[in-house]
């Protein structure tokens, strides 16, 4: 078999349900959902070489559509999901097309920025709640069938979406724009003298990786049931990037175990002492000094992060 | 006239490294520039190319002013550019990197799904100029694992894979081997006809076999311009700059 390590994690995924235990159905849906936002993230970051701090802003973009559409009574989750994925999108568009007028330190301090607007316009959502965020009655419905209220049944619709995005972004990491984009990142002046102009590219890899995040907010709404600024916050700008960081950049599913890492590990830390962010600071600083490239690097066969692209 | 630069000033604060350089150069013509380092060689170039935008003066390519246009536009247009420090694509292999030169004339790459590297065409055209160039043995290798001088000849074979009508050339056997400048030399003289050529470079041999014309250029300033043969005997160029590589010898 060309590709064991996908299909084992997928289908090692799929036994999650069998143990019975809601907690962890429920724990894992949010570690794919965020393996979801970690795979958007790291498609700007390690194959565009654009280092977001806004990323939250189209994740809280997404789970605010679903809160907003709720109000209104629309609940079908075939409009509200597409919805939400072309909000992130519609915001993206203009965050991109200014944030990538500049570069590096400016482009974080920029992105950073956007997301504060957006964090703080949705603090100010009084139908939404306002700084408390809103409760979500039922989660989205599929054709009048409610069945996503099921925490097994919702697992396996937010596993094969996690499956969805990790092929789709194989598909596009492996084509001619994913090569483009790559190539941008390793060589943009390079990149200009061989005719390409890179803004373009940059801005729709800006504008997908956001369309992504919105999908990833939607389904964490309808995960935890409610919306709320928190999504929208810096941190969890922050968290997924350190996600992305931790299981390898520039790999797919570098950041799937990440999420996975990273959220586990807050798990136990959190069920042992009460300061568990002083343990997992360190910690990260360890794994970064001993496996450069991401916990992906320490799996076999892996001896090159970037072997998802070629 | 396929190139044409008329009346380039370029000042970096108080210093000015071009000061009015006038050039031309003939379809199909070799035109060397030389002069000692820090001459304004290299930023001469840069004002050709689209990377630099000259305080003074304009440039007319195949009769058109492109003095305002975009490096990407200009490279549209048939004008490619070898850097002094070698510009490649370092964790893609050779022949994706030749892919990458390839597809940038063939339409937009806004193309999200099919496989880059699924175009037998594509990879045809790739592999015969790898050939040309003496690198399809290495097409597989990551450009990071390289020798110096198999990027310089990769970054060139990208430049071919363009189809360029132009080629700007900043040194392109700079540090390199014996053997490797003599390939590169080589292949250049058998292009020669073929594209035209703005070629900088210190190596007075490979300047004296491949250019029609020279340009000298000190401090900024053009001293000399002519055919090989001139520029050899013109008593000024030999005392600025020839000079002393003829008794360095
Ligand atoms: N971006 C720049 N800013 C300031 N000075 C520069 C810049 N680029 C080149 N120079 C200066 O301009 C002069 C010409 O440089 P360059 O064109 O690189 O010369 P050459 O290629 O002939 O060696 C040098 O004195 C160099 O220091
Ligand atoms: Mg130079």
């Amino acid at each position: 078999m060309k590709r064991p390590l996908p299909i084992l994690l997928f289908g090692l995924l799929l036994l999650v349900p069998l143990c019975g235990e809601v907690f962890y159905t429920r724990l894992f849906s949010r570690i794919m959902i965020h393996a979801i936002f970690a795979i958007s993230l790291d498609l700007m970051l390690g194959y565009g070489g654009m280092v977001s701090f806004g990323h939250a802003a189209f994740f809280g973009a997404g789970a605010y559509t679903v809160g907003i559409l709720s109000l209104h009574g629309v609940s079908s989750a075939l409009i509200v999901w597409p919805a939400a994925v072309g909000v992130a999108a519609l915001l993206a568009l203009p965050i991109g097309a200014l944030s990538l007028r500049t570069s590096g330190a400016y482009f974080i301090m920029i992105t950073l920025a956007f997301a504060q607007i957006v964090y703080y316009f949705a603090f100010g959502l009084e139908s939404c709640g306002g700084s408390d965020g809103m409760r979500l009655a039922t989660r989205n419905t599929v054709g009048g069938w409610a069945g996503l209220a099921g925490h097994t049944v919702y697992y396996h619709v937010v596993w094969g979406c996690l499956l969805a995005v990790f092929l789709g972004c194989r598909r596009l990491v492996g084509s001619r724009f994913g090569f483009v984009i790559g190539g941008i990142r390793q060589n943009e002046a390079r990149m200009g003298s061989l005719g390409y102009a890179p803004f373009g590219y940059k801005l729709t890899c800006f504008v997908i990786a956001a369309s992504i995040a919105g999908l990833a907010g939607a389904l964490i709404a309808n995960e935890a049931l409610y919306v709320s600024p928190s999504f929208l916050h810096w941190t969890q700008s922050g968290h997924v990037l350190v996600m992305v960081i931790l299981g390898g950049m520039g790999t797919l599913l570098g950041p799937i175990l990440g999420a996975m890492a990273l959220l586990l590990t807050e798990e136990v830390l959190s069920s042992f002492t009460e300061h568990w962010m002083i343990v997992l600071g360190p910690s990260l600083i360890v794994v970064v000094l001993y496996a450069r490239r991401g916990l992906i690097s320490l799996l076999p066969g892996r001896r090159e992060a970037r072997a998802d692209a070629s | 006239m396929l190139l044409e630069a008329r009346g380039l000033v370029k000042h970096f604060g108080a210093m000015t490294a071009t000061s009015s350089v006038s050039l031309a150069v003939k379809s199909g013509e070799v035109h060397a520039v030389i002069g000692p380092n820090g001459a304004g060689k290299t930023t001469l170039l840069a004002q050709l190319s689209g990377e630099l935008t000259p305080d003074e003066g304009a440039v007319f390519f195949e009769g058109r002013a492109i003095t305002s246009l975009s490096v990407p536009r200009r490279a549209a247009l048939g004008i490619g550019r070898v850097y002094q420090l070698t510009s490649i694509f370092p964790d893609y292999t050779v022949i994706e990197n030749m892919l990458l030169a390839h597809y940038s004339t063939s339409g937009h790459s806004f193309r999200f799904l099919r496989g880059f590297g699924a175009d037998a065409g594509a990879r045809t055209h790739s592999l015969e100029v790898l050939d040309q160039v003496g690198l399809v043995e290495r097409a597989s290798v990551a450009a990071r694992a390289l020798s110096h001088g198999e990027q310089r000849q990769l970054e060139l074979a990208m430049m071919l894979a363009l189809r360029p009508k132009l080629l700007l050339l900043d040194e392109p056997t700079a540090g390199m081997g014996i053997e490797e400048t003599e390939r590169v030399v080589g292949l250049l003289s058998r292009l020669k006809g073929e594209v035209a050529m703005l070629l900088v470079e210190h190596d007075m041999d490979a300047v004296f076999e491949l250019a029609d014309r020279v340009t000298v250029l000190v401090y900024g300033r053009v001293i000399a311009e002519g055919g090989v043969d001139a520029i050899r005997r013109d008593p000024d160029v030999r005392r600025a700059y020839l000079g002393d590589e003829e008794s360095g010898e």
